[in-house]
């Protein structure tokens, strides 16, 4: 497995405002799988997502990303962790308002000795044409596309998604999952996407269903739907 | 709704309490600064007012030759005029000759004595000291000093009004009260004192009057000017002597005007007297030639030739004769008697011209008698028209006139000025910097306030709201600052200099009433302007735009940096976002860079002047002279000065007009030859703002004449506003005598009997004067200095902390990318350095420049001249210092990167 999640438990609060949001979730996810991660609000999706991304700590299991451990890793270890192995997709975007969609991007080809072909990168998400424009001149779809393309420059082994189409209408959404199909056909990155929609989980490899903090199930598709066949998104 | 909006103020000021604290002491700092500096100098200022207000401090002064008469006094006394006598010695002590103690008889009514410790003198053998004297003497009550061989017990140490500044001399640039004091004794004392016969000067015969209605200087001199007197009756042998060559001249002219009409009356009577035997004489010469032409006739008759010789024909018959007489003997006694007859005849012309000469002589000299005659009448009524009677007063001077009173006062109008206006810039400063922080909410509560607008709240309401902390925090922080200052905690330390040099006792530290207003209204009423202009714009959008949160696209963020590298792509954008707190951190510089060029340009100044008097000042000894002697000596270079006024910002100053010779080596000046063509020095130049080729006007109050001047040249001389011309163009102009002088200059000191001097300065006592500027400015500018290090320090730490704080959602995010601190920091912080540094690059000699313009006018009752120009080094420090506090807030907001949490970018940015 690419991603080894083995009985990760994490909290939040103390005292009476003590929650326990993971519950010793233990999960698995093979190179150049999509995943899914579902459930419902409050499931801890997301902060199993932070968990893995390495943003938040976990009080206690073991969270290894191509057979390394990021649990117990030192803050710059993170960051190098971060760095050199992460992408992240953010529901509302997340870009710079102040700087161009080509600019938004070259945040993160700063961090990569070898980056992906900007010019390429660029016209593959279709935003060739907009990339002296900044967010606010962006429609959603567009925005999104520039979070993706900004991911991607790095070249990221592990792309995380968090809600990535939370934002967007059902033709943006649908264009945005068949980007992420391309990408991940193009580049075999693996890709871990947590979204409440439940159509989207036809589309990947493996799903993960989480509740009130516990693995419920998991299973890997027989059939992968392909993302311009989605329907309900 | 203004209730629950009253709320969320409260809560507000506890989730910004760090921020609004820091902002509050600010405030509270700088009102402090302000009412500890300005309430300094009112205190001074009220001080020596009241002081002077109950000692009845003189409304004037005036010295005389010889005390006025009882007549005289009760002249002035029914013009409704306080007289007092303040005759005084100037006593040298016999331990210590370079001090001088002026010993006056204690005051009862004009100048009365203040005691800061003991009491008056009551007693033949007792003596109050004044108080600086006695602090640089360290004498004290109970201590005894010794004068003129007797002891005398000090009984008080006290201040006079008329000696605020105990200057020896009123032209003496500075007060040295280890040279210098006053005594003050019974008047039993004084006369023992006078009749000792131990003073080495002559007793001046000062007097002091206050009006006791309306105030008429003009009225009382014109009549002290009518006073004459008989030279006679100075008893001062130098008076005596110098009178005799230039004052008794008058006489001398009336005497030789005499004396020649009476000459040329003499010469006349005797010539009228010789041309009257004129025709006598004629006659005579006549009767003796008429008889021998007479008796040579009878003889040729007798000898047979009948002719009859007169004066026409007897050369023509003798020579006849002689040609045709045989006889040699007649022949020979022919040409004898023809001889005779033409020496006679010669004779007889002679006399005719002589006593014609002696007749046109006479009627000549009878002209010329006339002539003497009307001029010995003119020289008469010329000089009767003229006042040529010696006036009884040698000066005449107004409070006004006088720096010894209200020196003090003065002296802190510099810092009243500077410190109202410094507290200005300092509230518009911190005003704007508490802006950006609301502006800063107002932006990240877009939505909300777009929420409220639609459901009605009006954009007053909100204006209300979001002005209400920045207001009550510059209130309360106004109060605070203003309740701390009044305590007086800092004040001994701001007035300390002044009473180390001024003779002032210690006064309770007051606030004026406008002070505390200005504390309590000037800073909520300029945040209130401030917030109002800069917030307005904020909330002036659509609830739609405002709901959604629509960032405006500004067109100058809209360059294309395509091909610049990333982090400087990156650090531009950061700039443009940021451009209000850029900007604040650029205006902050700018004003705090300008109260620190206050200190630094009255340090420069006073440096400047330490340094460019003693440059400049290439005597060892001035000295003005009294009663000049008739050849200078041999080792000084004589000159002769003459004391104008011209005004300038409201304040009346003291401008010589010096003549000197081209050769004198005490200045290097090229005087011309002329009377309108004049060299000023630069001091004077600087001061009254005049340039190479303007015309100059300074005036002689005394004589009520303007004397117009134009400006050949300007030279460096910083000790004085002097007006440089040649010394006969200048005497020939004044009327004075080819020799006169008055001023000597020597490169060592020089036997002068004293009773010829007015006064001395030593090239040592000018550079003391002149760093005296430096002790009593020094307070303020370590002040003024170290407040806007601190403000700059505070403004750009909160301006960059404003501006990593409204990017902290991106920080998170890029963190979460994997950048690390230092190449967060890079993007973040390390930008503003070029802001900082190209900022600084502008803003230094833009403030510099600017409080160069203003500063003429905070110094404006100050004599000196206004170099305050700063080295390039000064520059350079400057800018390494701004760099240098830049790096020092930089590492403190380093650690506060680390604050924010990667969890940031989790949550929702709707």
């Amino acid at each position: 497995m690419y991603v080894e999640v083995s009985n990760v438990k994490k909290s939040y609060g103390e005292g009476g405002s003590h929650v326990q949001v993971l519950k010793g979730v233990t999960a698995g996810v093979e190179r150049g799988e999509m995943c899914v991660i579902q459930g419902t609000s409050g499931s801890g999706k997301s902060t199993l997502l932070n968990c893995i991304g390495g943003l938040d700590d976990v009080d206690s299991g073991s969270i290894k990303i191509g057979g390394e451990e990021i649990v117990g890793l030192k803050k710059d270890e993170l960051y190098d962790y971060r760095r050199d192995t992460i992408g992240f997709i953010f529901q509302f975007y997340n870009l710079i308002p102040n700087l161009t969609v080509r600019e938004n991007i070259e945040v993160c080809r700063y961090l990569t000795d070898s980056p992906l072909d900007m010019e390429e990168l660029l016209n593959v998400l279709g935003l060739k044409e907009h990339e002296n424009k900044f967010p606010s001149q962006l429609s959603g779809g567009q925005q999104q596309r520039t979070a993706i393309a900004r991911a991607l420059i790095k070249n990221p082994k592990l792309l995380l998604c968090d809600e990535p189409t939370g934002a967007l209408d059902s033709n943006t959404s649908r264009d945005i999952l068949i980007l992420l199909e391309e990408i991940n056909r193009k580049y075999q990155t693996t890709m871990l996407i947590v979204t409440h929609n439940n159509s989207i989980k036809d589309m990947v490899h493996r799903v993960i269903y989480l509740k009130d903090g516990e693995v419920m199930k998991t299973y890997v598709n027989d059939v992968i739907v392909p993302a311009r066949e989605l329907e309900d998104l | 709704m203004q209730k629950v909006l009253r709320k969320r103020v409260i809560r507000s000021l506890k989730k910004h309490f760090v921020r609004y604290t820091m902002l509050g002491l600010m405030i509270a700092m700088a009102i402090f600064l302000v009412v500890t500096i300005v309430g300094s100098a009112e205190t001074l200022t009220k001080g020596t007012k009241d002081l002077a207000s109950d000692s009845c401090v003189e409304d004037g002064e005036f010295e005389v030759f010889v005390p006025l008469s009882a007549n005289e006094e009760e002249h002035i006394k029914n013009m409704d005029i306080a007289l007092n006598e303040q005759f005084y010695y100037d006593y040298q002590l016999e331990d210590e000759e370079d001090v001088t103690l002026r010993l006056f008889k204690v005051r009862d009514d004009i100048n009365k004595l203040h005691y800061v410790s003991g009491e008056e003198p009551s007693d033949i053998n007792e003596i109050a000291l004044e108080k600086r004297y006695a602090a640089e003497h360290n004498v004290k009550v109970k201590d005894s000093i010794k004068i003129a061989g007797v002891n005398y017990k000090v009984t008080g140490i006290a201040v006079t009004s008329d000696y605020d500044a105990p200057l020896k001399s009123i032209s003496d640039t500075s007060c040295n009260s280890k040279c210098f004091g006053l005594a003050f004794m019974t008047n039993e004392a004084y006369e023992r004192f006078k009749e000792s016969g131990k003073a080495q000067k002559a007793e001046t015969y000062l007097y002091t009057y206050k009006f006791n209605k309306d105030i008429d200087n003009d009225g009382l001199k014109d009549y002290l000017k009518s006073i004459k007197i008989d030279a006679d009756q100075i008893d001062d042998d130098l008076f005596q002597e110098y009178w005799d060559r230039t004052g008794g001249v008058e006489d001398e002219l009336r005497d030789a005007v005499s004396e020649l009409r009476d000459a040329t009356n003499e010469v006349n009577d005797a010539l009228v007297e010789l041309s009257e035997n004129n025709d006598d004489i004629n006659d005579g010469t006549s009767t003796i030639f008429d008889s021998y032409l007479e008796q040579t006739s009878d003889a040729l008759n007798k000898s047979g030739y009948n002719v009859t010789l007169n004066e026409d024909n007897y050369e023509e018959e003798l020579d006849n004769i002689i040609n045709t007489c045989d006889s040699s003997v007649m022949r020979l006694s022919l040409k004898n008697a023809k001889k005779k007859l033409d020496e006679l005849k010669k004779y007889k012309d002679g006399i005719k011209e002589y006593t014609n000469g002696v007749k046109e002589l006479s009627d000549g000299t009878d002209e010329m008698a006339e002539g003497v005659n009307d001029l010995d009448k003119a020289v008469n009524d010329t000089l009767s028209e003229f006042d040529f009677g010696l006036t009884n007063m040698t000066s005449f001077l107004v409070q006004a006139d006088n720096p010894r009173i209200y020196a003090t006062k003065n002296d802190k109008l510099v810092d009243i000025e500077v410190g109202v206006f410094a507290g200005f810039v300092l509230f518009i400063l911190l005003s704007y910097v508490i802006s950006v922080f609301v502006v800063h909410s107002i932006e990240s509560e877009s939505s909300i306030i777009g929420t409220l607008y639609s459901m009605g709240v009006t954009k007053n309401d909100l204006l209300l709201h979001y002005i209400t902390l920045p207001v009550v925090v510059s209130f309360v922080a106004g109060l605070v600052g203003l309740l701390i200052a009044s305590t007086g905690v800092m004040a001994p330390m701001i007035a300390e200099s002044s009473y180390q040099y001024f003779s002032i006792p210690e006064f309770s530290f007051y606030v004026p009433a406008y002070l505390i207003v200005y504390s309590v209204v000037v800073p909520p009423v300029v945040a209130i302007i401030v917030n109002v202009l800069v917030i307005n714009n904020k909330l002036n959008r659509t609830p739609l735009s405002l709901i959604r949160n629509e960032v405006k696209q500004a067109k100058n963020k809209n360059i294309n940096l395509k091909n610049m590298n990333f982090i400087s792509a990156f650090r531009i954008r950061q700039m443009f976002k940021e451009v209000r707190s850029t900007l604040a951190v650029v205006f902050g510089m700018f004003l705090s860079l300008l109260i620190f060029m206050i200190g630094v340009n009255c340090f420069i100044l006073c440096n400047n002047i330490a340094k460019d008097y003693a440059n400049d000042t290439k005597f060892e000894y001035m000295y003005t002279l009294k009663y000049p002697e008739k050849e200078p000596p041999k080792d000084a270079e004589p000159a002769y000065a003459y004391s104008c006024k011209k005004k300038t910002m409201g304040y009346n100053f003291d401008v010589t007009v010096l003549g000197i010779d081209d050769d004198n080596p005490y200045f290097d000046v090229e005087t011309r030859k002329s009377k309108v063509d004049v060299v000023v020095s630069s001091a004077f130049a600087e001061k009254f703002k005049i340039k190479k080729g303007e015309e100059v006007v300074v005036s002689d109050e005394d004589k009520e004449v303007k004397y117009a001047f134009k400006v050949s040249d300007i030279v460096k001389y910083s000790s004085g506003f002097y007006i440089f011309m040649d010394i006969d163009e200048m005497r020939d102009m004044m009327g004075e005598a080819d020799d006169y002088y008055n001023v000597l200059f020597a490169d060592k000191e020089i036997d002068i009997n004293p009773g010829r001097l007015y006064s001395t300065t030593s090239r040592a006592d000018v550079v003391k004067g002149s760093e005296v500027f430096t002790s009593l400015m020094m307070p303020m500018i370590y002040t003024l200095s170290f407040a806007s290090i601190i403000i700059f320090i505070l403004v750009l730490y909160l301006m960059m902390k404003v501006m990593i704080d409204r990017s902290s959602q991106n920080i998170s995010l890029i963190k979460v990318f994997g950048y690390k601190r230092k190449e967060v920091k890079k993007l973040y912080l390390d930008g503003n350095m070029y802001i900082i540094a190209a900022g600084a690059l502008i803003v230094i000699p833009l403030a510099k420049l600017i409080m160069n313009e203003l500063f003429p006018f905070m110094v404006s009752n100050v004599a000196c001249g206004l170099n305050i120009k700063a080295p390039i080094i000064f520059f350079v420090c400057v800018y390494v210092v701004i760099l240098g506090l830049y790096f020092l807030v930089n590492a403190f907001l380093v650690r506060r990167l680390d604050k924010y949490s990667l969890a940031e970018i989790l949550k929702n940015r709707e």
